[in-house]
């Protein structure tokens, strides 16, 4: 029997997956539409570039599609996702040495010469960008791209998977305290940086 | 509550998760505390920019490839196409062309031990029409020569007896082509045509040399190579005119390029018409062949655009296309575009069975590489 598309929009993150696991491709599309940006965003955050981030989404979900009939029906899909995302993201950053968080002003893939901060401050709807002429989004960028791999990947974790504190911190294999440090510390870190540039936040 | 006490729970407040008891109290700390009231208040407005920061998003194709691979995956649980159909044909497929291309390798590489003998040969078999070049039955042989030679040589008449033949035989050799080719069909011919243009003259006579009336007769060792001398490689003479015959012209002008030309790595694949129907696009064997001899040439952005190619045009599903992914992931590799290289190598693991091990291990050792 298959459901109509409103109906598969309508089931949980876990139900969809249990149904593509028995072969259900619509309610992995389900999936992907729904995780597509935040899974995205977190991988281009993490990972400093959206060429790198891009070839380490696609080999997420070529993952999911793989193992799909090991996931666990229980388990909580976004917790299992993120796992792999953020293992894949890691091995990549351990192959290329970090070296790409180095530099803020790394062009962008294919953006002509535009650099990675400029394009998503250059995109910025955000009112406070607007008021400082986006220089406050340029700011905040370079401040979270300059945090140390540990902290940018609980910070983007927390904030892109809708993982809870403990969800993260078992994802990450670290107490809950360790996670609840690591933000702490990118927070008070972000913070003085903008206080360096003149942004009291 | 004091401060120390408030702070431990900033975080869990800030995203939410602090229980109402715990947040009453935090609260009522900062009543009374207005330095951790504004350490709070510049902590939740960091965290809300960073919330709201837009991200990149991934591009449409990366989205589509996800998808596509999902839906390539799903057929396979389609009980028409049941998994243990797949499991048995490809690596029967698999067995067949890697025992092909093995005995191949081992077929040029003695060949390739009499460079010398197989040019004398050459240059007999250039010598004019007029002169007796095709003879049944045995011939003196000029020299001891290796075994190996002698099979690709069928019986040629003495070296000594048309010491100038060469360069006479090349400016007649157009005569001949036409009419000594047993089954030379139209469109054979016109390819002849539009190659020679592009080709070096030995490469155009070989390819006018009576033709083969057994292309893709199994027994035939071996298939002309492409010549990285000659400037077209990629262009569709390589697949399109194997000379292989029966009768003698055997190594008419191949010998004369073989430090030149890579090895053609395997021999007709199983489930394509072999590259010399004439059509005006290339089989989609020939371009894997092609993809094959450029990646012995270590022409590996030519590999890389034949095995793209022929991937493009392979269904999902197809027996030949792990043999396509394979090529163009080492194709990949040897550009260093390591990731992608990586990716092509797990799909492969993905879909044959047969090379998951040997592609996973790739995909690590990939990984060690970096970018």
């Amino acid at each position: 029997v298959s459901l109509d598309a409103s109906r598969v929009q309508d089931l949980s993150d876990e139900e969809l997956m249990a149904r593509y696991a028995r072969g259900e491709e619509t309610a992995f599309e389900v999936l992907v539409s729904r995780y597509r940006k935040p899974l995205f965003g977190f991988l281009a955050r993490y990972l400093g570039r959206t060429d790198k981030a891009e070839d380490v989404f696609q080999e997420v979900f070529f993952e999911v599609i793989r193992v799909r009939t090991r996931y666990r029906p229980g388990h909580r899909f976004a917790s299992w996702l993120y796992r792999i995302a953020r293992n894949r993201a890691v091995d990549r950053l351990r192959r290329n040495g970090f070296r790409e968080m180095e530099s803020l002003d790394d062009p962008l893939e294919g953006a002509g010469g535009e650099t990675r901060l400029g394009t998503i401050a250059g995109s910025n709807p955000d009112p406070e960008a607007v008021v400082s002429g986006g220089q406050l989004a340029k700011v905040l960028d370079r401040a979270l791209a300059s945090l140390p791999p540990e902290q940018r990947e609980v910070l983007w974790l927390k904030e892109r998977s809708g993982l809870s504190l403990s969800e993260v911190a078992e994802l990450l294999g670290v107490s809950e305290n360790t996670v609840k440090s690591r933000l702490r510390y990118a927070l008070e870190k972000v913070r003085s940086q903008l206080l360096e540039h003149g942004f009291a936040p | 509550m004091n401060c120390k006490g408030a702070e431990e729970i900033f975080i869990e407040f800030l995203y939410g998760e602090l229980d109402p008891e715990r947040t009453e109290a935090l609260r009522a700390h900062l009543g009374v505390c207005p330095a951790c009231a504004a350490r709070l208040n510049e902590l939740a407005r960091v965290r809300e920019m960073v919330s709201q920061r837009p991200d990149p998003e991934p591009s449409s194709l990366a989205v589509q490839r996800v998808l596509a691979h999902a839906r390539g995956e799903g057929t396979v649980h389609r009980p028409f196409w049941g998994l243990g159909w797949l499991k048995a044909v490809i690596p029967l497929c698999f067995a067949v062309i890697i025992g092909g291309w093995i005995v191949f390798q081992y077929t040029l590489t003695e060949q390739a031990k009499a460079p010398p003998a197989l040019r004398q040969r050459a240059e007999e078999q250039t010598r004019p029409p007029q002169a007796p070049l095709i003879k049944e039955g045995p011939a003196p042989q000029t020299a001891p020569e290796p075994e190996k030679a002698k099979e690709f040589l069928p019986a040629q008449p003495r070296l000594d007896e048309t010491p100038s033949a060469g360069k006479l035989g090349r400016a007649e050799r157009p005569e001949a082509s036409s009419e000594s080719g047993p089954s030379l069909s139209p469109e054979k011919g016109s390819i002849q045509e539009e190659t020679k243009v592009r080709v070096m003259p030995k490469e155009a006579e070989r390819l006018r040399a009576p033709a083969a009336p057994s292309l893709i007769a199994p027994d035939v060792p071996t298939e002309p190579a492409p010549t990285r001398t000659t400037a077209p490689l990629k262009g569709r003479q390589l697949p399109a005119t194997p000379p292989a015959s029966d009768k003698g012209v055997e190594a008419t002008g191949r010998a004369m390029d073989l430090e030149a030309r890579p090895k053609i790595a395997a021999p007709a694949p199983l489930a394509q018409a072999p590259g010399v129907g004439g059509a005006a696009a290339p089989s989609v064997s020939s371009l894997m062949e092609e993809g094959e001899a450029f990646l012995k040439a270590r022409e590996f952005q030519q590999a890389e655009e034949a095995f793209s190619q022929a991937l493009h045009r392979l269904p999902r599903r197809h027996p030949d296309r792990p043999r396509a992914l394979l090529g163009l992931a080492r194709a990949n590799e040897d550009l260093g575009r390591y990731g992608e290289a990586s990716r092509l190598y797990e799909t492969l693991a993905d879909e044959s069975p047969a090379h998951r091990d040997e592609a996973l291990r790739k995909v690590r050792e990939l990984g060690s590489r970096g970018d």
